[in-house]
């Protein structure tokens, strides 16, 4: 049955003990007076009731925590530290985060769990890439939005061409361009992380940079260790091959073994 | 009513009228439940065989007290003719009990795999939960935060949006 997987008290009959939530800290909070808490209990949930078993049991919060709007579930991730973890597990996240604009997937590690706990339109964007022809003005009559508001996504100061940009972002007037759509987490023009949607789709050269922008310090950490691991090399030689790729790991792999066949061939190594 | 059951008993067996299957709880008490309700449950399902006079199947992780609500539950929802308004009714006074009750229905449906009773169940909760602040639902269920100051501090401040 796989349940309760913090502990393995399968004894749900009544009357159980209930299951150890975690081991009790020193400075054990024996804060809230429950009212007939045993002494020796204080690390369990509610010990003289059966059913909070049902509360402490992964399986069934993860059901009951699929039914919550995000904004209840970023509060249950505060309630106590079972509920914080099923609360904060990514599928659940992602599932709260999707469900109201019926989103595909959501692509990308953000930088902080606290993207998760705001799905407000104005979360989300646009990316427009601009084409010849593109004005500010005719965008915002594409895309039903307000001049000003493209301007103000967009850092325009002042009435400059577009031009030397790519993109420009566009914020959400139809809520209904987001149904059935894969959005991207990345960092917009005022370093913010939203949801940005590709409406031509993503281009290879997109993924790649997309990659390195949403790549967060643990991102980066986690490509050197597996770059280190497939080369058999040190950490200061994969670092050196990621940074001559402009931190594309693929690409690091190729010119490392490039070089090893170098060596070989003049016999080096 | 014919002398020998069909030999596959997850279909429906019409050729045995009222076929009923036995279920022991944990207490000892032996409830009977049709097999077109007991189909209900995947647990059960998964354990009917081919006997039509089996011996009772052992559910040692449900009380009698339990048990016997669950059965009525698989039971209504296993009548046929009946509109969806009336059942939605008849499942909003199904659940109209304490709390410790609801979670033993939890419980219990999740052990039996009874994907109707654990949606309207987790319903419940989830509607018990909704609205209301970390210390509300502590307070609620009776829930002992055992964060740290400083883990306490970080799920707050990761989850600042959820109090504004």
């Amino acid at each position: 049955m796989g349940c309760c997987g913090d502990d393995d008290d399968d004894d749900r009959e009544p009357p159980p003990r209930t299951p150890d939530l975690s081991p009790p800290p020193p400075s054990a909070a024996a804060a809230s007076s429950s009212s007939s808490a045993s002494a020796a209990d204080d690390s369990t949930i509610s010990p003289m009731n059966s059913h909070f078993s049902a509360l402490a049991c992964r399986d069934t919060l993860r059901l009951i925590f699929e039914k919550l709007p995000v904004p209840d579930l970023a509060r249950a991730t505060c309630v106590c530290r079972i509920w914080s973890s099923v609360a904060s597990d990514r599928d659940m996240v992602t599932r709260a985060f999707a469900a109201p604009w019926r989103l595909k997937e959501v692509v990308g590690v953000p930088s902080s769990g606290s993207f998760w706990r705001d799905n407000g339109v104005g979360k989300f964007a646009i990316s427009h890439r601009i084409k010849r022809g593109d004005s500010v003005a005719s965008l915002a009559v594409k895309y039903s939005v307000q001049v000003m508001d493209i301007k103000r996504l967009n850092n325009m100061m002042s009435d400059h061409g577009i031009y030397p940009r790519e993109r420009l972002l566009i914020p959400i007037s139809n809520p209904d361009i987001l149904i059935d759509s894969t959005c991207y987490i990345e960092r917009d023009n005022h370093a913010r992380e939203v949801a940005m949607l590709y409406p031509e789709g993503v281009r290879d050269i997109e993924i790649s940079s997309l990659l390195k922008r949403t790549t967060s310090e643990q991102g980066k950490k986690r490509i050197l260790d597996s770059l280190r691991r497939s080369m058999q090399v040190d950490d200061g030689t994969a670092q050196y091959y990621l940074s001559i790729s402009d931190g594309d790991p693929r690409a690091a792999l190729s010119e490392f073994s490039e070089d090893l066949r170098w060596e070989r061939r003049v016999g080096l190594a | 009513m014919s002398s020998s059951p069909p030999p596959s008993s997850a279909a429906a067996s019409p050729s045995c009228p009222k076929k009923m299957i036995a279920l022991r709880s944990s207490d000892g008490e032996t409830f009977e439940i049709e097999e077109a309700a007991a189909l209900q449950s995947k647990t059960l399902e998964n354990m009917i065989d081919e006997d039509c006079a089996g011996t009772p199947i052992p559910l040692p992780n449900v009380t009698g007290k339990i048990l016997a609500k669950v059965v009525e539950f698989c039971s209504k929802h296993a009548e046929p003719g009946v509109d969806d308004e009336s059942l939605r009714a008849w499942d909003a006074e199904f659940v109209n009990v304490e709390q410790a009750t609801v979670f033993d229905y939890i419980l219990a449906a999740n052990f039996l795999e009874i994907p109707t009773l654990l949606n309207l169940t987790c319903n419940v909760v989830a509607d018990m939960i909704r609205g209301k602040t970390p210390d509300e639902i502590r307070k609620f269920f009776n829930i002992k935060s055992i964060f740290s100051p400083e883990e306490e501090e970080e799920v707050r401040r990761e989850n600042h949006w959820a109090f504004e």
